[in-house]
Parts: C-alpha cells; structure tokens; sequence
C-alpha cells in the first residue's frame, strides 16, 4: 500500500525524519518495501496562465500561446496540446529547467517561431503516465510560483507491504493510529459534518442476504455536478498513493476509502429501478463490470441489484450499466460492511484483484460506514454540489462481527516471549492501540480491541501486540536447553549425502532441475500420463515428470552446445507416476553421461562413455554402498532405451534401477541426435542402498589357486548367464571369478566370442591339492561345454 | 720386500684405472684369487725361514687387506656410478599434469542444505521429509490457512485438478510430523517448494528448511537465541547484524522475519529478509491433537537458495537451475 507522508502527518505529526517514521513503521511489522520521493526534481517549473493563444503561422498542430507567470512581462511558448486555451493555469517549465525525461528546457524556435519554454503534461512531469493534453491547475494558484510547492511535491511515499491479518492499516487513519501508538502522539481526525437531509428524497433499501451484509447504508444526492473538475490536492493523494483520478464523485468514493478505509460505491440514480436489494445472484445472472468484462454469475456471490437486474459485484466491482457518467444528475451513495466470507476469494474467481475486494477480504471496520458516508457526503457537498438526502441505514446487528473480551494473564507473556513486562506499561500498551482494558486481578487482565482489530482474537494475539510494541530486538535472548535424545541414529538424509559424494568422487557433477516439464518430454520414457498442473507458469512446465532423465539430458545438451566436451551428471529427486494403486513421488537417484570419458590429457585415448563406463560407476558406486554382490544386471527393453543397451538392475532379484543408453530417436527429440548418452536411474524409496551393518567374517589361511580359463561361446551368451551356471556348481573352494578379456576378430569364428576367466580358488581347511583342482576346472569345462557348448580355447 | 710393494702399488693403479665392475672382478682374481698374484707370494712363505715366515706373513696379509679395501672401495665408486647413470637415464618431466578423473561436485543447493542440517543437528534436530504433490489440509488448513484466507493469495500456488497442489512450503512437514509423533519434537524438513510465479528474483521451484521445536516450556527468547546463533555459524561472523520484525504467518503467533544486514558494492547496509519464524499458533496444535496448553513450540522456515546466493555471491537465482558447468565446477567443497 502507498501512503503519503504529508498525508499521513495531517493526521499525525512525530517529530521525527522521514527515514526514522518509515523504519519504526517496518519494526512495528508494517515492513516498508520503500520510501519514494512524492514527484521528480521539478526545479524551474513555474505555475503560470496563459493570456491568449494564436493558430502557429506555419503548422497547424501548434498553437502560440502568451503565457503569464506573474511578473510584468509575458512569455511567448508554442505548444502542441489541443487543450491549451486562454485563461488555462498552466505548469511552465522555464528554461533552465531540466525535465524527468532528460529534456532540458532552453529558449528555440519551433518552425520558426520563438518558444520561451514549455507547457507541460503531467506526463513530462513524471507525474502521470498516461495523461493526455497539458496537466490543467488550479485558477487560484499563485503565479509564478514554484509547482513544487503549488502542488505539495516535496512529499515521501511510503510503500508498505502490509501482511493480510492487518487490513485496519489499509487507510491514512490506520497508519496514523498506528504510528500515534508507537511514538505516543495523538490523532488529529478531520471533523466529520452530520447532515441534516437537505432533500427527504431517499431510495428503498432491501437487504435479502443480511448474514453477507450486516450492514447497508445509503444515501440520495441531487443535482450533482459529476463533470465538475477534481481538485488537484485530491488527485495528488490519489496519485500519491496509486489511484488514477476518473471523475470528481469516483474520485470522492476513492478519497474516503484511502483516508478512513471504507471502500464506497456511488450508482447513477437514474439508471437504478424501484430499489436497492442486497442479495446472492442466481445462477448464471450476468454482469457487465465497470471493467467492461461480463462476468456470470452464480448463487454464491453477493451482489447489489435492484427490482430488474444486477448493479454490482457487492464489495469488489461496481457494473458498468449503474455507472456514475460525467452528466449523472443523481447518485444513490453506497457505504456497506460486508462479511469477509461472503467476499473472500471471490474476486479472484473472477480474476480480479481490486482496492475494495483486498480490504472486505481482510476485513473492514464494522463500525465505519456511517462516518465514511457523511466524509463522503461533505466532500460531494464541496465539490461536486448537489443536495443531500437522509441516510437509508439496513442494520443486522447479529451479523456483525464482534470484538469480543480476552482475558490475558500476564505470566503468560512471561511464558511465551521470556521476558517480563510490568503491568502497568502492558496496560498503557493496550489503550494506546485503543483497547478496553479490566483489570481483572493483579496478575490477569482483560482486554477488548477495538472493532476494526479482526486479527485480536487470543491470547497470543495479544502477545505479540506487546512484544510488537516494545520491539522484537528489546527481547533477551535464551540459549537453548540441550536435546535429552541424540535425533535419529540412521538418518536417510546422511545416506543420501553419502550416495552425493560417491557419484561427485565417480566426476559427476550434481545438477538440479525443474520437477515439471513439458507433455512431450514426460512420454519419451513413461507409458502412465503425467499429473498434469490446472495452472503451468508456460506448457514447457506443465507436467510433473515421470523421469529425472530429460531434465538431465537437457541439461547436458545445454553444456555440450556450450564446449563442454563431456557432461556427466547427476540429480536426487522425485519422480511422480499416476499408477492405478495411486499417485507414486518415487525419490530416485538419476544420471546421465555423454561425451568423452576423461578429460583431455597426454598418454590416456580420447574414448566416449560407452554403457561399460556408466555401468562400471554404477558398480563402483554400489560396492561403496556394499551391495554389489546382491546386484545382477538384466537385458531389458525399456521405453526410450538402445533396445540392445539396456539392462534392468536388480537387488536380489528386485527391479531397482535402469541403465541404458537413449534410442537415437529418443536422444533425437531431446537434441543429442548420434551421440550415445548414457543415462542411469536408482529408486531408492525403499531402503536397500542403506548399507548393511558389517560382520566381520575371518578368511583363509591356505593358499589362493588361480587358474585362467579361456572359453569360445556363441555370440548371443551373455557373461551373466555364464557366471550364473558356474555358480550354480556351487563349488565351495571357488571364490570369485574375474571377467578380464573379451575378444571377438581375427582368429575368433565370425559367430563366436572368447571370453577369458579367471577362477579364484581357496579352500578354508587345507591347501587346494593339484588333484583338486583339476577336478573343479573339468567340472567347469563340461558345464559349460554342456550348457553353452563351449569350446576350450587353445592358448 | 720390494717385490711385495711394487705389487702393491701396482694393483692400486690398475684397481684406479678399472671402468667397470667386471674389470674389477677381474682384478680382485688377477691378485687375490686362488692363482692370485698375492696368492701367490703366500704360497712361496715356505721358502722362507722360520725366523722371516711370520713378518713377511703378516706383510702379504697386509697387502692383500689393502688390495682388497681399494677393491671394494672402487666397487662401491662404481657402484655408485652405475645407479647414478641409470637415475639420470630414468629422470622425468615432474611437471607433465598427472593422468586423471575429472572430480565432480556437489550442487550448491546441497552444500548449503547440507550446512544448515548440520547445525540443527547439533542441536538435535532430526531431518524429516514429506511429500511434494501435497493436499490441502497439510499445505493449508492444519497450518491455520483456511479456504480464501487472504495469505493463500501470497502463496501462488499451483494446483492439479484433482484438488491436490504442490507443496508452498515446506511447514505442511510439520503437521505430517506432528500428526505421527508425540513431542517433545525437534526436526528441520529439507525440500524443494513450488511458487506459480517466475522472473529474475523468483523460481517456480525452489528449496526451503522448515525447522520445529515442540516442548514444555518452550519461548520466543530461545527461538531468537537458535535464529541468531544459526545466522551467526552459517555466515561464520559472530559479528553479523540481525533484526527481528514483527510479521505475519498464520500458523504462528507471534510471528517474525529476521533480516540481516549486508553490505553492498559501495559499502552500503541494507537489511535483507533471511528467515521467517514464530511461536506455534494453537489452532496448528489442535489440529494434529497436541494440547496447547501442555505445549507449545516455535517454528522457522527459510529459503535455502537465498542463503546460498548470499553465502557465496551470486547474483542472479536461475544459476542454480540452469545446470551450466561453470557455475556447478565452481562449488568444490
């Protein structure tokens, strides 16, 4: 909310600066976003008159005005505003003077006429962007003088970003009781006139929905001039505090909002039928807003109507139908309480967001729309005549909110803040911010806020109106007493800090990217529909993604296309499936590695990752996790994969994780075309990366045999299969079997592949004897010469 | 004698003048082997007297301790020598980069959440974690956000059409922790948030800690004092300014924001919002069955990317999404 320093200091004046007023304010919890000077240097802008005009003798647009500033020579400007005319008190910058924009102003000729200046919009003033034509001032001003002070534009703005609980700030009146709290300074509260009714023509009012409007009160005016000009100290705290100037009567209703904090409407008299009713819409009634929208309606929103049709969105928008026009003789006065639930979230349906629907929202006083009326009435009185009829007041008494006592015993504030305040200044506290205060004993009071307080409603609330008040840095602070437990033993999120630093030891570099992306990217590795979002910020991220690997492969793309040589990269995150059991937020560990293998260096190749490599991390990985011996890896086709490279990970016998390298298609639609991306994934919702405690085991004593076997099998044999038989022996004395060659080419039939093993033998009782030995290699061999047919390779 | 000392004098020379080991070994049997010259001369001691036997013993074993020191003297020269030419042979350029991995690196994002949970734990903060694709209830209405609260305005949120949202923040952690435990509590929930909104200084996705103490007894002193003492150990400046404003979160009263004061380019303070925090409000509590009266509690909540940029300069909060190697290479521990 803007508010006006000058503004706000008729109301309450603390001696203290700009500055030290806007961060008492902030400390208070009404946080300032800013303090901006009220108008731009305006130096050498002069208030003057222009005494006659002449059509320029050389182009038509422009007029040559002699102007007066109030000495006795006159000043010769052209000017191109079609407003400009005789007698017209005007804004003249001199030369001299430099402009907002950077136009600096010096005598010239304009076609070949002499111009001694320039009449100014507000516009070239910084003051309004939009406005048309020279910005036209008041008759009375003195000429001559500076426009800054004619207009009062050595003024502050203040911007406070107000928090929803305190909309009784939404006025100049509720700063000043504020900043009147704070500093102990009073309120200077303009006189509220009472009219005597100057006419008996009053309108009927009926109030259908009096839970939604508690309270309804209206007014006749007669004979407006609603084309009369508003003043320009009105307009100025219009401006000041964010609202454009429409005409002299909306004007008004706006003044009165921002000042008291009452939002007003005003309806063309004429153009309303029999009566005023205040009630909820039927469904599909329709509007035509002030906005010119058509809204349709529906039986929850609560409208003003009257005998025929709909006038108004009650509390948000006024229609465009019941419009006070420039030549509207006669208004019907609108200054209501509508309930916060009956508005609350309304206007957003409707994609609004107005200065009215934000404060009934939050909450306005219950106990002002009388007095806005008649600060309303006087204004239209002085400004905008006309003759003023008796109030029409629809009052539901049960429906208005009240404030009702809380009782606050004063060891609580002790209790919940750690400090102890006395008694007597939490007393002065309390009537300062205008509160009844009983006390009920000497260690309880009671205390009763005042009506336009909707956020007092407990004990704590009040709490911290006290420790508001005081200031939150008057508070001590305390050390915090020790934790009698020691927190979770294993925590999951040490172990995914250690699965981090495996993969950054492994060259991965840990990325982050969006949980959302676009439709098309969700279905390149997913068959279940994505969740789709109602509200994307744009269709690139509109739905929640079944896989990390697109935001990876992406985001490798976005380096490779940057020099990078290689990316490797990896991701900790969810991935969200729509399954017929439910919605799965499957946390996964994701990567993905393309381009060169090692960095460019002497005496290493320059080699792509090729699947062994990322499979060859993956393994390191879970060995550091001490699950590698549970792990086996599967031929798999998954969508979106090298049909041919791709393998399922399993953790005894359980699908875990995937490894493959992208289809060309696939890495074609995420702009990797004929590169081969290797990309990796690990569900780790479940916990069986949590490594096992270790148990110690003793080993052999006896002497390790090695012996290297090397086999020729059909291509299609996969080495898993292979070991998978071998260990199916269950040869006691065999403890592991190394993979160290795989050869296909010259000397190898075009259909076979050798493959070299070599089997680590060790007995735990004695020492493997010759004999032993070859019995274990011959029942290999026949094993595998069986299963695989498989030939011995003569070395 | 003479003989005996031209022998020996002629050994030394030619032990001096040998180029190798071999030429040494063939020296050493030249004159001491079994057909040795000084072999030899011991050989020929019967020829002499009894009386002279002894002195001119003990002469040839002098001499041939002599030859052999000289031998083994140059052995150990050339020795020497030989181990010397092939270290010379073998030297390297040290200075050649060794052959190496590339070190990946951690996000920044984790580094700092990393700090954070580090801290709270010492103080015996347990992490906890929930969801993402939230519901209402735990997102809003146990948080004291009723529907068409003005505050859900402040929260952007974004929505699904079966009702669920994504998670604002991470305090709906609180109530699914406070729903499944009985106090006392201490956690801090990690996670990443959504906000429909986008431009330099706002991510639709970001990350936030939510912190909870529930216990007996708990105030707002001590709240002030873990805020501060956290502040102070994440920037590692006991002497960094903070203040704590009054503000408003619903689910707790009173509520604040702490800023502190940093200093820009020219030297300038400027106060800048960190953290949010507040007492338990007692609605919260009677939503997930803990009795206010018994209880209470405090909570903060704080924006993780904030801290980061602050921590480690950077400017602009898309860096931590775009994933650009330059920037995650920089964040090496």
């Amino acid at each position: 909310m803007k508010i006006s320093e000058n503004w706000l200091r008729e109301w309450v004046n603390p001696q203290v600066s700009t500055q030290e007023l806007g961060e008492r304010l902030t400390m208070a919890g009404l946080e300032l976003d800013g303090i901006e000077p009220a108008a731009p240097d305006l130096t050498g802008v002069i208030v003057a008159k222009i005494k006659s005009t002449a059509p320029h003798p050389d182009a038509k647009k422009l007029q040559v005005c002699q102007v007066d500033v109030g000495d006795s020579q006159t000043r010769q400007i052209v000017c191109g505003a079609k407003n400009a005319r005789p007698g017209l008190t005007v804004a003249l910058a001199t030369e001299g003077a430099e402009l907002p924009g950077g136009i600096k102003i010096a005598a010239t000729k304009l076609r070949g006429v002499q111009s001694f200046g320039m009449i100014c919009s507000s516009n070239e003033l910084g003051l309004d962007e939009d406005a048309e034509g020279i910005l036209e001032l008041d008759e009375k001003l003195e000429l001559g003088m500076p426009l800054t002070v004619a207009l009062k534009l050595n003024d502050a703005v203040y911007d406070i970003d107000l928090t929803p609980n305190r909309s009784d700030c939404l006025s100049v009146q509720g700063v000043a009781r504020e900043v009147s709290a704070l500093y102990k300074v009073p309120v200077n509260k303009p006189e509220l006139n009472s009219y005597s009714p100057e006419t008996d023509q009053s309108f009927p009012v009926e109030v259908q929905a009096n839970r939604a409007c508690p309270h309804y009160c209206g007014r006749v005016i007669v004979g407006v001039n609603a084309n009369a000009n508003t003043p320009v100290w009105m307009k100025e705290y219009l401006r000041r505090s964010g609202i454009r100037s429409i005409s002299i009567i909306v004007d008004i209703c706006n003044y009165v909002m921002l000042e008291l904090g009452q939002p007003m409407h005003a309806f063309d008299l004429d153009k309303v039928s029999e009566k005023v009713v205040v009630r909820m819409a039927q469904n599909e009634e329709k509007l035509e807003l002030l906005d010119g929208k058509e809204v349709t309606l529906s039986n929850e929103h609560l409208v003003i109507a009257d005998a025929d049709k709909v006038l108004a969105l009650a509390g948000i928008m006024g229609g465009n139908e019941s419009a006070v026009q420039l030549d509207t003789k006669n208004i019907f006065l609108e200054s209501a309480y509508f309930d916060l639930l009956a508005i609350a979230g309304k206007a957003r349906q409707f994609g609004l967001h107005t200065e009215s629907s934000h404060r009934f929202e939050r909450g306005v006083d219950p106990e002002l729309a009388i007095q806005a009326m008649e600060r309303a009435t006087t204004l239209i009185k002085e400004f905008a005549v006309g003759d003023i009829g008796p109030i029409t007041n629809v009052v539901n008494e049960d429906g208005l909110p009240k404030r009702k006592a809380i009782s606050l015993p004063i060891e609580l504030i002790q209790n919940l803040l750690g400090v102890n305040i006395e008694m007597k200044n939490v007393i002065s506290m309390f009537e300062s911010l205008d509160c009844v205060v009983d006390q009920i004993s000497d260690r309880e009071l009671t205390i009763t806020p005042p009506s336009y307080r909707f956020d007092l409603e407990i004990e704590q609330d009040l709490i911290e109106e006290v420790a508001r008040l005081c200031g939150y840095d008057q508070f001590p602070t305390q050390a915090l007493e020790t934790a009698s437990t020691i927190g979770s033993r294993t925590s999951k999120s040490d172990v995914i800090f250690e699965m981090q630093k495996s993969f950054i030891s492994l060259g991965y570099n840990e990325a982050v990217t969006f949980s959302f992306t676009e439709k098309e990217h969700c279905a390149l590795f997913a068959i279940e529909l994505p969740k789709e979002l109602a509200n994307p910020i744009s269709t690139s991220l509109s739905h929640m993604r079944t896989s990390l690997w697109p935001g990876l492969c992406m985001a490798a793309n976005y380096n490779l296309k940057r020099q990078q040589s290689s990316a490797k990269l990896f991701e900790i995150g969810r991935k969200y499936l729509v399954k017929s059991t439910g919605l799965e937020q499957t946390q996964v560990i994701a990567g993905v590695s393309v381009g060169e293998l090692y960095p460019r260096q002497w005496g290493r190749d320059v080699n792509s990752v090729d699947f062994y490599d990322v499979k060859g991390h993956l393994e390191q990985f879970l060995e550091e996790r001490d699950v590698l011996k549970q792990i086996t890896f599967r031929p798999s086709k998954r969508l979106g994969l090298h049909p041919g490279k791709s393998a399922e990970i399993l953790f005894n016998q359980e699908i875990v994780g995937i490894l493959g390298v992208l289809h060309p298609s696939t890495a074609k639609s995420l702009d990797l075309a004929n590169r081969e991306v290797v990309v990796f994934e690990l569900d780790f919702s479940l916990d069986w990366l949590i490594a096992p405690k270790v148990a110690f085991k003793s080993w052999s004593k006896f002497p390790q045999v090695h012996r290297d076997l090397s086999i020729l099998v059909a291509k299609n044999v996969s080495v898993q299969s292979i070991l998978d038989e071998i260990y199916a022996l269950q040869i006691e004395a065999l403890q592991d079997i190394e993979v160290f060659s795989l050869y296909q080419g010259k000397g190898v039939p075009e259909d076979l592949k050798s493959i070299s093993l070599g089997l680590i033998l060790q007995d735990f009782s004695s020492t493997l004897t010759d004999e032993n030995v070859e019995q274990i290699i011959t029942n290999i061999i026949s094993l595998l010469g069986n299963k695989f047919e498989a030939q011995l390779r003569s070395a | 004698m003479s003989e005996l000392d031209d022998l020996l004098q002629k050994a030394c020379t030619e032990v001096d003048s040998a180029s190798d080991l071999k030429a040494l070994d063939d020296l050493r049997v030249r004159y001491l082997g079994k057909k040795g010259l000084v072999t030899e001369q011991l050989k020929m001691l019967g020829k002499l007297s009894s009386e002279d036997r002894p002195a001119a013993g003990q002469r040839i074993n002098e001499v041939k301790q002599e030859i052999q020191a000289k031998l083994s003297e140059k052995s150990n020269a050339l020795e020497e020598l030989a181990i010397n030419e092939k270290l010379k042979a073998e030297t390297i350029d040290v200075t050649l980069p060794g052959r190496t991995d590339s070190v990946g690196t951690l996000h920044p994002v984790t580094i700092t959440l990393r700090r954070i949970e580090n801290l709270f734990q010492r103080h015996g903060f347990s992490v906890a974690d929930g969801p993402e694709i939230e519901d209402d209830f735990h997102n809003f209405e146990a948080l004291n956000i009723p529907p068409h609260h003005p505050a859900r305005a402040m929260h952007d949120t974004f929505y699904f059409d079966d009702g669920l949202l994504l998670r604002t923040h991470t305090s709906s952690v609180q109530i699914r922790t406070m729903e499944n435990t009985t106090p006392p509590v201490r956690i801090i929930a990690p996670g990443r948030v959504y906000r429909c909104d986008s431009d330099v200084t706002h991510s639709p996705m970001f990350h936030q800690v939510e912190g909870l103490l529930v216990d007996k007894g708990v105030n707002f002193a001590q709240l002030k004092g873990l805020v501060i003492e956290f502040l102070h150990a994440f920037f590692e400046d006991d002497q960094l300014g903070i203040r704590f404003r009054p503000s408003y979160f619903p689910f707790t009263e009173p509520s604040a924001e702490v800023d502190i004061e940093w200093k820009d380019n020219k030297g300038n303070s400027n106060w800048l919002e960190v953290m949010g925090c507040g007492m338990v409000h007692p609605n919260v509590f009677k939503q997930v069955g803990i009795d206010p009266k018994t209880y209470n509690g405090f909570a903060f909540g704080l924006g993780v990317e904030r801290l980061a940029m602050l921590y480690y300069g950077v400017r602009d909060l898309r860096m931590f999404y775009e994933n650009d190697l330059r920037f995650l290479r920089q964040f090496v521990a």
